[in-house]
């Protein structure tokens, strides 16, 4: 039987202006999984109650087998939008986190920051956001933690940065049974790293697959002006005009690629043509 | 919890100058006004100073969203909260020995002050603590400054303006007056802890 770094069945929160609908998910242990959709899809929400920061109304987390709020010396997480204090630097951090961790590793924390360039004695209120973001991650390695639970922690780098980012994130993954929960609005991230995908759009799971499984699964079909009407368009996933015809997202076993023009889709285009689905169905 | 009580000494200590002006100014005015008394009422703004200073930083930099992703559990926050705040009513309370011994106050009355000065911190801090975890801190602010100038003046009846600072507790016991202002504090963190375990970020 195969074990879950995260296992959510069920999840609904609501808010007066959004609800995580009945999510369902799982990320099998020793894998990294990319969390993708738009800004205000429920990608936040949803991390929120993987790190028990919200409680849910239904449904059931559960986190490296526990609830949530047990497992949280195993895990590692890096949040958007919420720093260490500006006037504190590393160096206190060290101290504080020190105290927070059993297995806290005050070697490793310092081989990042070293290798991260990040003065231990400089205020977190002066570093850059890339080194912000740097220095919380390096927090979150340091304490040998099982699972990675990261809200957009390549959001707002330069492509330098994000480069180096994934490459510590898939260091990290050496370790046999090591997970990464990973969201992003940035797919390519994702494509880079992850094993797995899962889509959310407005508050419900559109996909979870294997990146294998997504890219295989799904083409874009190219049509001519001429062929718009012959084609089945129950089939398809988001139709685009273009100006020679229409393109549209489609299941690979759906249409013939002697019959059509077929072409490989990237992560972010499924992404595109699910959102103009579900946004062509309200 | 060492760990969260340095983060918030280490904030305080960032507010170091502002605290330095303060606690002279308090100083020099009441050496100014032989006053052991002025400097006990102000031994309690500073603790609240302080206390909404060190909500006000986490509630800017987003701490709570991370100290509530450290493994034991949320009550930790809350009582490490209340013991930063107790360490700096004890520091406070340490400089009020200071002042006396300057003053050349009598013993037993520097004694009588600082227990009220004590208790005052206890009995503010047990107050304002529960609204700044529930109503954050400008809301809770605006709550407690309402309430404080009603404490105001009844403590302002408490601390006789005379030689002597004879209390007006009747019966009540020195001891009981400390026990009770650390009974407050001890029921106030307990409600602290309740509404933080419920609080989402």
């Amino acid at each position: 039987m195969m074990d879950y770094a995260i296992e959510i069945e069920g999840l609904v929160k609501t808010y007066p202006r959004f609800a995580l609908d009945h999510i369902d998910l799982k990320v099998p242990e020793g894998y990294v999984m990319g969390f993708i959709g738009e800004n205000g899809a429920g990608k936040t929400t949803t991390i929120k109650t993987i790190l028990s920061l919200i409680s849910p109304e239904a449904g059931q987390v559960k986190v490296l087998g526990k609830r949530p709020e047990e497992a949280l010396s195993d895990v590692g997480s890096v949040l958007n939008g919420s720093c260490y204090p500006d006037g504190l630097t590393m160096k206190d951090m060290q101290f504080i986190l020190s105290h927070q961790y059993k297995n806290w590793d005050s070697k490793e924390f310092a081989r990042y920051l070293d290798m991260f360039s990040i003065d231990t004695k400089q205020k977190f209120g002066t570093l850059s956001t890339g080194m912000k973001m740097k220095g919380m991650l390096a927090a979150a390695l340091s304490h040998h933690a099982k699972l990675l639970v990261l809200d957009e922690p390549t959001s707002g780098l330069d492509p330098v940065f994000r480069d180096e980012l994934l490459g510590v994130l898939q260091n990290y993954m050496q370790d046999n049974g090591n997970s990464i929960f990973f969201s992003s609005h940035i797919v390519s991230d994702i494509e880079k790293i992850s094993d797995y995908v899962t889509m959310i759009h407005e508050g419900r799971i559109v996909f979870s697959e294997t990146k294998e499984e997504l890219l295989d699964g799904y083409r874009i079909l190219c049509l001519s002006a001429k062929d718009m009407g012959l084609a089945n368009k129950k089939k398809m996933i988001g139709l685009r005009k273009t100006e020679f015809g229409a393109k549209a997202l489609v299941r690979t076993e759906d249409f013939d690629d002697k019959k059509y023009t077929l072409e490989r889709a990237t992560i972010e285009e499924i992404m595109l043509y699910w959102i103009k689905k579900e946004e062509a169905r309200r | 919890m060492i760990g969260l009580i340095f983060k918030d000494l280490r904030t305080a200590v960032l507010q170091f100058k502002l605290l330095l002006i303060l606690l002279v100014m308090y100083f020099g005015y009441s050496i100014y006004l032989k006053d052991l008394a002025f400097f006990a009422s102000m031994e309690s703004v500073l603790v609240l100073v302080l206390s909404m200073m060190a909500f006000g930083y986490d509630e800017k930099s987003g701490w709570d969203r991370i100290a509530c992703t450290f493994p034991g559990g949320r009550d930790r926050v809350v009582v490490s909260r209340y013991l930063f705040g107790l360490i700096i009513s004890t520091v406070m309370a340490i400089a009020h020995v200071i002042m006396g011994i300057m003053l050349r106050t009598q013993a037993s009355v520097i004694a009588d002050s600082l227990l009220i000065a004590f208790s005052l911190s206890a009995l503010f801090m047990a107050i304002l603590f529960p609204l700044l975890y529930k109503f954050g801190s400008e809301k809770a602010k605006l709550i407690f400054l309402v309430l404080f100038i009603g404490m105001l003046a009844v403590s302002s009846g408490l601390l006789r303006d005379n030689e002597s600072y004879v209390f007006d507790f009747g019966r009540v016991s020195n001891v009981l007056i400390l026990v009770g202002s650390l009974g407050l504090l001890a029921v106030s963190a307990w409600i602290s802890c309740r509404i933080y375990r419920r609080k989402e970020f």
